[in-house]
């Protein structure tokens, strides 16, 4: 490294001084010392990051995060809030999808499987009793789905997307929805994905192959006239919002609680449909699946009929389907 | 006779795995389940169309420099079709979760384009093929272990993060007549990770940290220099070393960032090796050497910056030209520095790079044509036709120069694709 040696001394304003002769570093010598500071700065950031990057859950590619909310200039969360892991898991039973391509499958399918919702369902309610305002709940995870029914070989899709809760309403943008998994082998590592993960955002929508479907309790976000379709909005009534999770391991925080007179509808999501109230026992045993109707409301027939008739409108689903469905609806009268 | 029956089998697994796979859907080469097992088939094919010029400027051989001409002497041009830095491969990968451990499989050959037969290929002259992968690995909550033949820890960092591993680089005499790869920046900037057999515990993540421990197979050493003129190095049968040792090696790693909400992301990173070298004609040796190395991701710019030095670990390969005639270990270090830029939109990526490895004289050894410095400059420009094509153009000069003042310099321009599947 750099060699110095004294080669006289002398006084300044009564100050004695050395001069020192010194030999220049070789090139790499210099690098090793700009890596070396390099690495004492960077060795800084750990702290920094480890309070915006929480690992809730993580196995293999597969993971449940809090990271900071994607557009800064979003309204807070109202987090933390206390759901519980069933309460979860119920609501994320309840999605489901449709392929966009209706030649390949034009049945409307779980968006998650089963594993991927046991994994979620627990993480999320953590990660939501955890988050600050500023922060959302991330997911990636990945679901095996058979070729075909009674094949023996699956295929291996992720989905993943952000959660956050707000004004009432449990949020999920999805920035991959089934997506093909695949990694690219670089030299012998599988570590490089071979598409580039999205985890949604507030502020650009993902194109998907599948179709995200609403049902009586979650709606497609609105704004401005457009639908986006990978943005699921789910109402939550003070009877859904309980205690938070027992394994929640840090309860310092004081959980949110969203009651009826908190504001129905986000302040950036004017035109978000209202569903109706859900009750925490049906979200818990899943009755809300295919019997919302008999309790909905007239309003919210008509609700569910706008969104049917705006699908049918940008062509995300058949002629056949819409008639289905809207005579479906209308039985329920 | 046997290898030519394991080699039949591997290629008729192949060809029944790839069926298997191209006749359950139109999209094979996704990730699979099948029964317990997630299986994955991946790798690429790569082939660049290489013009080296090879200048040896008239003063002598630079005895293990890796400019082509070095080893020569004299000039010479070059043109090729050949695998890049990045060898093919095919790899098989399978993973299984069961009662609470995730076990794995991994087998990965890699067949060289180019012929290898040397300057003009002949009739009838095979390519070369490799086996550089092969093992498993069984985890939990408390981490992994993996047993068999992978890359090694020391070093690996600096080839994953050099931008020619998808292309070039420096070719050299060792390569300008074909044989597997090329050398990248291998002996430019870093000593080759290589693959190794080894047993190799990886730890969990923790909030980005993580480390690896190896305990390797035993290295021998290797007298390049004596490729280019009289021996100057000794190699593990002139030296008499002792195989009765082993190798550790180890990595720490920090990454940071890699969500969509981080403008900075990456990771630092700091190994060793170690190995003793006993010897049975000269004093015991060891050789031990260290790295620190760092990737950082600022949108659309990516730096890379490393640094290594040792004592006993030689240069290009660990312990190549380590051990003088005297049975003394060498100092040697290096480095690289790396920029790219990626155009949004297009994805095309661009970049530059400047590295060099240094090998010093043993204490007392006196001055030969012995190299004192590989360095080379790499200007490339890597352009993603699809997700898995990627077309590549580079360009790399290179420069080795002798502790007596001998130099060469060689300028290769590449052209070609690689693609992934």
């Amino acid at each position: 490294m750099i060699k110095c040696h004294a080669r006289g001394k002398f006084k300044v304003q009564n100050r004695k001084l050395q001069l020192l002769q010194c030999s220049m570093p070789r090139p790499g010598q210099v690098a090793g010392l700009l890596v070396g500071y390099l690495c004492a700065v960077l060795a800084c950031l750990p702290s920094a990051y480890a309070a915006s990057n929480s690992v809730i859950w993580e196995r293999g590619d597969q993971i449940v995060k809090l990271v900071r909310q994607d557009d800064h200039s979003a309204a807070p969360n109202d987090h933390p809030i206390g759901i519980t892991a069933d309460e979860i898991v119920a609501m994320l039973k309840m999605l489901r999808l449709r392929y966009a391509d209706e030649e390949t499958d034009v049945t409307a399918v779980s968006v998650f499987t089963k594993g991927e919702i046991d994994n979620l369902g627990k993480a999320i309610a953590i990660g939501l009793g955890r988050a600050t305002p500023s922060q959302d709940v991330i997911f990636h995870v990945i679901g095996a789905r058979r070729l075909s029914p009674g094949a023996f070989a699956k295929r291996n899709r992720v989905s993943a997307g952000r959660v956050f809760y707000r004004g009432g309403n449990l949020n999920i943008i999805f920035g991959q929805v089934q997506s093909p998994y695949r990694k690219k082998n670089v030299y012998g590592q599988l570590a490089e994905d071979y598409f580039p993960r999205n985890y949604g955002s507030r502020t650009a929508a993902a194109k998907h192959d599948a179709v995200l479907l609403p049902n009586a309790t979650a709606s497609l976000y609105q704004s401005g006239g457009d639908v986006r379709d990978d943005w699921i909005v789910i109402a939550l009534n003070a009877a859904v919002v309980g205690d938070l999770p027992d394994d929640k391991p840090d309860p310092a925080p004081t959980p949110t609680r969203a009651t009826s007179a908190a504001p129905a509808v986000l302040a950036e999501t004017p035109e978000v449909p209202s569903p109706p109230a859900i009750k925490s026992n049906e979200i818990a045993t899943g009755q809300l699946e295919g019997t919302s109707a008999q309790a909905a409301p007239t309003a919210d027939m008509e609700e569910r009929l706008q969104a049917l008739k705006r699908l049918r409108e940008r062509e995300l689903i058949s002629e056949d389907a819409y008639q289905s469905k809207m005579t479906e609806i209308l039985q329920d009268l | 006779m046997i290898i030519k029956q394991f080699k039949s089998s591997v290629f008729a697994l192949t060809g029944m795995i790839i069926l298997l796979f191209t006749s359950i859907d139109a999209q094979a080469f996704e990730s699979m389940k099948m029964g317990d097992w997630d299986v994955d088939i991946s790798g690429n094919i790569n082939a660049f169309f290489t013009n080296i010029d090879c200048d040896a400027k008239g003063n002598g051989v630079v005895q293990s420099g890796l400019a082509c001409g070095s080893l020569t002497g004299f000039d010479y041009d070059s043109g090729n079709v050949q695998t890049g830095l990045l060898p093919s491969w095919f790899g098989f990968h399978a993973k299984q979760d069961s009662k609470g451990y995730t076990t794995e499989i991994t087998i990965g050959f890699q067949p060289g384009v180019d012929g290898g037969g040397g300057a003009i290929d002949t009739g009838l002259a095979l390519n070369s093929e490799n086996l550089r992968q092969v093992n498993l690995k069984f985890g939990a909550d408390w981490g992994s272990i993996m047993l068999g033949r992978d890359l090694g820890v020391f070093g690996s960092d600096a080839i994953l993060a050099d931008m020619t591993l998808l292309g070039v680089g420096t070719v050299s005499d060792l390569a300008v007549f074909g044989g597997n790869t090329t050398l990248g920046r291998i002996g430019v900037g870093y000593v080759y990770a290589d693959w190794k057999a080894q047993i190799q515990y990886s730890s969990p993540s923790w909030d980005g940290f993580s480390f690896n421990l190896a305990i390797v197979d035993p290295w021998g050493l290797v007298d390049l220099s004596a490729a280019g003129g009289p021996s100057l190095s000794l190699d593990q049968g002139s030296f008499g070393q002792d195989p009765d040792t082993y190798g550790f090696e180890g990595k720490a790693v920090y990454k940071f960032g890699g969500d969509d909400d981080s403008t900075v992301s990456g990771k630092v990173w700091a190994s060793f090796i170690t190995q003793a070298l006993d010897s049975s004609a000269f004093a015991n040796q060891d050789a031990t050497g260290f790295d620190v190395g760092a990737k950082v991701e600022l949108n659309d710019f990516e730096l890379v910056g490393y640094y290594y030095s040792g004592d006993g670990i030689g240069t290009l390969g660990f312990l190549w030209d380590a051990v003088d005639l005297s049975g003394n270990t060498r100092d040697s270090d290096g480095f690289y520095a790396q920029a790219t830029y990626k155009a949004p939109g297009s994805g095309t990526k661009f970049g530059v790079s400047f590295g060099e490895s240094n090998l010093d004289l043993a204490p007392g050894e006196a001055v030969s044509a012995l190299v004192e410095t590989n360095e080379s400059f790499v200007i490339g420009v890597y352009h993603p036709l699809t997700p898995a094509l990627n077309l590549v153009l580079e360009y790399t000069n290179t420069e080795a120069t002798a502790h007596n003042g001998n130099s060469a310099e060689e300028s290769t321009i590449a052209i070609g694709a690689i693609l992934f599947y």
